[in-house]
């Protein structure tokens, strides 16, 4: 394995969508992208396997050029020892399990008995030891996810790419590929971007993340720090927390109309110094919001009379959103304590957000 | 699921049942004529009249060709496909439009064309002719018009199966590293092989029962062009081969079609093998 850093400003400009992306990934890292459903990181990853030829920027994979926006420096996809691995594994139905490991191993040269000898001992790294000889089509989902992974990696690529790998999958065999992913890639120290919508996948898996909207880059950091710090909606959804928008106020935060404070406390966490008025974000998780009935919030200034917009199902209780003077809030309840509140949309609630679970950021 | 409830499951719509007549009068029409053959055929001279010096050399000529042509149309029809397959919709429309025309044309137009081309007086014919080449009436025209007839077949056959497979596969292939003819050889071709199998049983079959063309273009001298068509047609003119020969010479082309067809039917991809 020889692992390479992966250094790409992609730039694919097209009628009614530009992608401007710069990634950086070091030897041996993995990376994790997200974003919002046609945000182009499907793009970003095509254009780094060069399916999608790249308009401008520059794809730099250890010391070789693969792209710099011009066709000559194009390199075919066969030429630049990167494997992108997507949703749909792609195994070729015509070939068995091992077979279709052997693949890989045939087109970078190795023959024969070694290559079978090789392929066989992929597929028992993978977990797959006895289903050698099947076909794709008798394999389940997850069995074929796993022939694949293998099928990438005896390709010994300098990088591999993995578009969304457990999407199509139920969330138990999700569960199993993502450690067979997690191990492998620990072990091949393989220089890895990984995109997916589930956080789930970036904290098992990456170590930094970045987040991708409307075709720019609006956050990258070490995934802890981003879940913990969002810096956009998107992010915080990801992160499932509350990340409201607003402005420093006496030490503390309010909305842009002051309508709702957090009022300063020494709970509360927050940069450093705060002048008056500055763009500040709260960042709260649902947890710490509690859920009082009737939309009169008494005299307390960090209680906040809202709206129910609706209701979601979590596991073992109820996530209310509501509607605080134009802003939405999560809360999470136990299944019990929400049946005692008689919610449901359109009902009025009072919000007390716990001051020791905020963190205030500069946005 | 067994065959009967297969059937029993199968949608049966609400299709007028007077227009059962004439489907039964069209197949009848379909099939009594070659009853009709097989009754005049004289089983006790069956075996003579095939192996009749005459007859032997339109079966050896016809089967000579028919597999010569059969093999310029795939090193030339499969790369054909391939480019029909892998253009946009466009050109593809164009370039299957091209291909088609000698599906649709009668025959015998193709080979008063190859006449023009390669003729004394065509295009290509005085310059093959200072080579000392001389085309027409030939062997070679024969395999000629019969590659002319049976390419469409075998393009627009693997061409459906080509597009149906899709790239999918060949970008996964080239992400893993294997080159282009690998790429072809190990995945493409595998994977389009009912189309290619298919393709070439029926360019086969149309080549070996090709008549026009070949009557206008190679003409109808025993033992270089008289293939079993025209060996047939010939009989039936009182000249050439016995009737009895012509009789059984149609027989055995129409048990050939018979074989072609069931070899079609049993290739089923991804059968075991």
């Amino acid at each position: 394995m020889t692992a390479a850093a992966l250094d790409a400003h992609v730039v694919v400009a097209r009628r009614d969508f530009t992608l401007d992306a710069s990634i950086r990934v070091e030897a041996g890292e993995v990376v994790a992208v997200m974003g919002p459903s046609g945000a182009g990181k499907s793009t970003l990853l095509g254009a780094l396997a060069g399916l999608v030829r790249p308009t401008g920027g520059r794809v730099l994979l250890g010391d070789a050029v693969l792209d710099d926006g011009s066709r000559r420096a194009h390199v075919a996809p066969m030429h630049r020892g990167v494997v992108l691995l997507g949703q749909d594994p792609r195994l070729f139905p015509h070939l068995g399990a091992r077979d279709n490991v052997a693949f890989a191993l045939h087109a970078r040269g190795v023959r024969g008995v070694e290559a079978t000898r090789r392929a066989t001992s992929w597929l028992d790294r993978v977990g797959l030891g006895g289903a050698t000889d099947r076909r794709p089509a008798q394999l389940s989902g997850g069995q074929q996810q796993r022939v694949a992974l293998a099928r990438a990696l005896a390709a010994a690529p300098q990088a591999l790419l993995l578009d969304e790998p457990l999407t199509s999958l139920d969330p138990e065999t999700a569960a199993d590929i993502r450690s067979v992913l997690a191990e492998q890639l620990a072990e091949t120290s393989m220089t890895t971007v990984v995109v997916t919508h589930d956080a789930i996948d970036a904290v098992a898996l990456a170590d930094r993340l970045v987040i991708v909207e409307r075709g720019r880059v609006v956050q990258h950091d070490a995934v802890r720090a981003v879940l913990d710090a969002p810096a956009t909606r998107f992010a915080a959804a990801i992160a499932g927390v509350n990340r409201l928008e607003g402005v420093a106020s006496g030490g503390g935060w309010a909305s842009a109309d002051a309508r709702l404070a957090l009022p300063g406390s020494d709970a509360v966490r927050r940069p450093a110094p705060t002048g008056q008025g500055r763009a500040l974000v709260a960042v709260f998780p649902p947890a710490a919001v509690e859920v009082r009935p009737g939309g009169d919030p008494s005299r307390d200034p960090s209680a906040w009379p809202a709206r129910v917009v609706r209701l979601e199902a979590t596991l073992g209780g109820v996530r209310v959103v509501a509607e605080a003077d134009g802003q939405l809030v999560a809360a999470e309840l136990a299944l019990a304590h929400a049946a005692d509140l008689a919610l449901a949309p359109g009902v009025p609630v009072t919000l007390r957000i716990e001051p020791a679970a905020v963190r205030l950021l500069v946005s | 699921m067994s065959r009967a409830e297969r059937e029993a499951s199968a949608p049966r719509g609400f299709v007028p049942r007077a227009l059962l007549v004439p489907a039964a009068l069209g197949l009848a029409l379909l099939v009594v004529p070659l009853l009709a053959l097989v009754g005049r055929v004289e089983w006790s001279t069956l075996v003579a009249d095939v192996t009749a010096p005459a007859a032997l050399s339109a079966l050896g000529l016809s089967l000579q060709t028919g597999l010569v042509a059969t093999l310029l149309c795939i090193v030339l029809g499969v790369p054909i496909a391939l480019c029909i397959a892998r253009s946009g919709d466009r050109v593809a429309a164009l370039l299957r439009a091209v291909v088609t025309v000698p599906l649709v044309l009668p025959p015998m137009v193709g080979g008063v064309a190859l006449l023009f081309l390669f003729g004394r007086t065509g295009w290509l014919g005085p310059l093959l002719a200072d080579w000392g080449i001389r085309i027409p009436f030939s062997t070679p025209a024969v395999v000629l018009a019969q590659t002319f007839v049976a390419l469409p077949f075998l393009v627009l056959a693997v061409e459906g199966s080509l597009r149906s497979v899709g790239v999918g596969y060949e970008q996964a292939a080239a992400a893993l590293g294997a080159g282009r003819w690998r790429i072809l050889l190990r995945i493409t071709l595998p994977l389009a092989a009912p189309g290619l199998v298919a393709g070439i049983i029926l360019c086969f079959a149309r080549a070996i029962g090709e008549f026009g063309a070949t009557a206008l273009f190679a003409g109808n001298a025993p033992g270089t062009t008289q293939t079993m068509p025209l060996a047939i047609y010939t009989a039936f003119n009182g000249a050439g081969v016995s009737q009895g020969t012509a009789v059984a010479l149609s027989l055995l082309l129409l048990a050939t079609s018979v074989a072609v067809l069931l070899l079609v039917r049993a290739w089923r991809p991804g059968a075991a093998r």
